[in-house]
């Protein structure tokens, strides 16, 4: 699960590479804009870093319900690793190289597995 | 000096001599906290507010901002100039800079370009999004930053020392291959003209705490000297990621960093910036849930987080906050303006806080029996930066 905001600018220009290799990883993606961001910054910034229609579609606003839950975070990108019911409590902050990216997010999964072994 | 100390106090104890003469209302504080709200004419958003990124650098006498774009300006980046005491408009510039370009800390004699072209300042200011670059070198590509190196072994002092800092370059996909490089550039500049004539080229850092921190850092910053900076390594060996800062060689340009721990915030708030070095405090500043905090690193006040007070209602910190030579930190907000009887304003824009006059550092201090570095930033601290910068970078005062 990942929130993006494009005042970082890098979530908005780097996020369909970084969606490209998580899916390549094995991952289901969902991905949200800010629940803070006007509706308006957002369609203007995913027009001017040329965003493909695909790639627009690929993000919605984040449910009522989760935004509180969200809260305000320090960083976009901000992904979270959710498996076996449970959220991974490191949060990834910042765009990442596809390398590292994936790596970063099969080792959470491997946490999570492990966290429901040992219940 | 006592004068300046008298003075001072007066001031924080909400009492003022409205007598005084120019001399006194110098060395008089500034105030604790200052709100400069920002034209609307700054890049407005879909409810009327500028549509500002969170990327933003701070100039050392705080009278510039760099700061990034947001919605349909996304990518460009202008540099603010902030009036000097709250009176007067904030002006925007116009740059050839894209995305996170950052300054050459410290000095800010040039302004860097996320392709290595490196500006000066005052041509930027000048010819706006039409000057052209002096030269191009030091480390490019995402959450890259430089600083100008002073102290320490310096090669040859008749050059500028830049030491810069990111993720491996390389194409996109290559990208972050090891945890981080460093590059030190040494810089003839005959005013005219600048030219690399040192170079040490990408050097991979950090390779020996990979069995601590594990192969990847994020949210890097470089420290105002150039020998330290901070980061959260993402994939720790054992605990939680957190804010660290890690030791960079104090020799110039420096074969190898031995990226010694220094600290850990024990939190994963935003990007830590580093005040400028030569002060006991050594402080830091970050946002963390919107709102802006900073510590300081003696030993007896580690654990100690401080968070910019609030004069306002609902003020939200909008983007990274930076300190200025004389102590000041200065960060992009949005707040309410509320009066009795009127409906509350949205205003977004700068707030200037003093963080010696933080009522909570002061009772902290006292309470473990530290000095602070200063009692107060004061006027006088303030127009001295502004006249210093303006003299070293050429700028009208």
């Amino acid at each position: 699960m990942v929130v993006l905001s494009p005042k970082m600018v890098y979530s908005v220009t780097e996020w369909p590479r970084m969606r490209a290799a998580a899916v390549q990883g094995g991952f289901d993606v969902v991905a949200w804009r800010s629940p803070a961001l006007p509706e308006r910054e957002w369609h203007d910034a995913v027009v001017r870093a040329r965003w493909s229609a695909s790639d627009i579609a690929g993000v919605s606003t984040a449910p009522p319900e989760c935004s509180q839950w969200l809260g305000r975070p320090n960083h976009f990108p901000y992904s979270l690793v959710v498996a076996h019911g449970r959220v991974h409590p490191s949060p990834i902050w910042g765009v990442l190289p596809d390398g590292v990216w994936v790596d970063s997010l099969q080792r959470r999964r491997r946490e999570l597995a492990l966290m429901g072994v040992g219940q | 000096m006592k004068w300046q100390v008298f003075a001072g106090v007066l001031a924080v104890s909400g009492v003022w001599l409205t007598t005084a003469s120019a001399d006194v209302a110098e060395s008089s504080c500034i105030p604790p906290l200052t709100y400069l709200p920002l034209d609307p004419s700054v890049g407005l958003d879909g409810n009327g507010v500028p549509a500002l990124g969170t990327y933003e650098r701070i100039s050392p006498d705080g009278r510039f901002v760099l700061r990034s774009y947001s919605g349909a300006r996304l990518g460009e980046v202008s540099l603010m100039e902030l009036p000097a005491v709250g009176e007067g408009g904030v002006r925007a510039y116009r740059t050839p800079l894209s995305n996170e370009a950052f300054p050459v800390q410290g000095s800010w004699r040039y302004v860097v370009d996320v392709d290595g072209r490196h500006f000066r300042l005052g041509d930027v200011l000048r010819q706006q999004a039409q000057a052209q670059p002096v030269f191009r070198g030091g480390m490019r590509g995402f959450y890259a930053a430089a600083s100008e190196l002073e102290s320490g072994a310096v090669a040859d002092r008749s050059l500028v020392w830049i030491r810069s800092m990111s993720w491996p370059q390389g194409d996109r996909s290559g990208q972050g291959t090891g945890p981080l490089q460093v590059r030190t550039i040494g810089v003839r500049d005959s005013g005219n003209r600048a030219e690399v004539v040192v170079d040490t080229g990408p050097q991979f850092i950090c390779g020996s705490r990979q069995s601590l921190d594990g192969g990847v850092y994020t949210l890097p910053m470089i420290s105002v000297d150039g020998l330290e900076f901070s980061a959260i390594p993402i994939n720790p060996k054992r605990g939680q990621p957190s804010m660290r800062v890690y030791g960079l060689s104090v020799a110039v340009p420096g074969q190898e960093h031995a990226c010694d721990l220094r600290m850990d915030l024990r939190a994963a708030p935003g990007k830590a910036v580093f005040a400028f070095s030569g002060r006991p405090s050594a402080m830091l500043a970050y946002t963390d849930n919107a709102s802006v905090h900073f510590v300081d690193r003696r030993t007896a006040l580690q654990d100690q987080v401080f968070r910019i007070e609030d004069a306002h209602t609902q003020v939200l910190a909008s983007a990274f906050p930076g300190f200025t030579r004389d102590g000041r930190i200065i960060f992009g907000a949005s707040w309410k303006e509320c009066a009795s009887g009127f409906p509350c304003v949205d205003r977004a824009g700068y707030v200037v806080a003093d963080p010696y006059q933080n009522a909570d550092y002061r009772q902290q201090l006292q309470r473990v029996g530290l000095r602070p570095d200063k009692l107060c930033v004061t006027h006088a601290d303030v127009r001295a930066e502004r006249q210093r910068f303006a003299i070293a970078r050429g700028l009208p005062q």
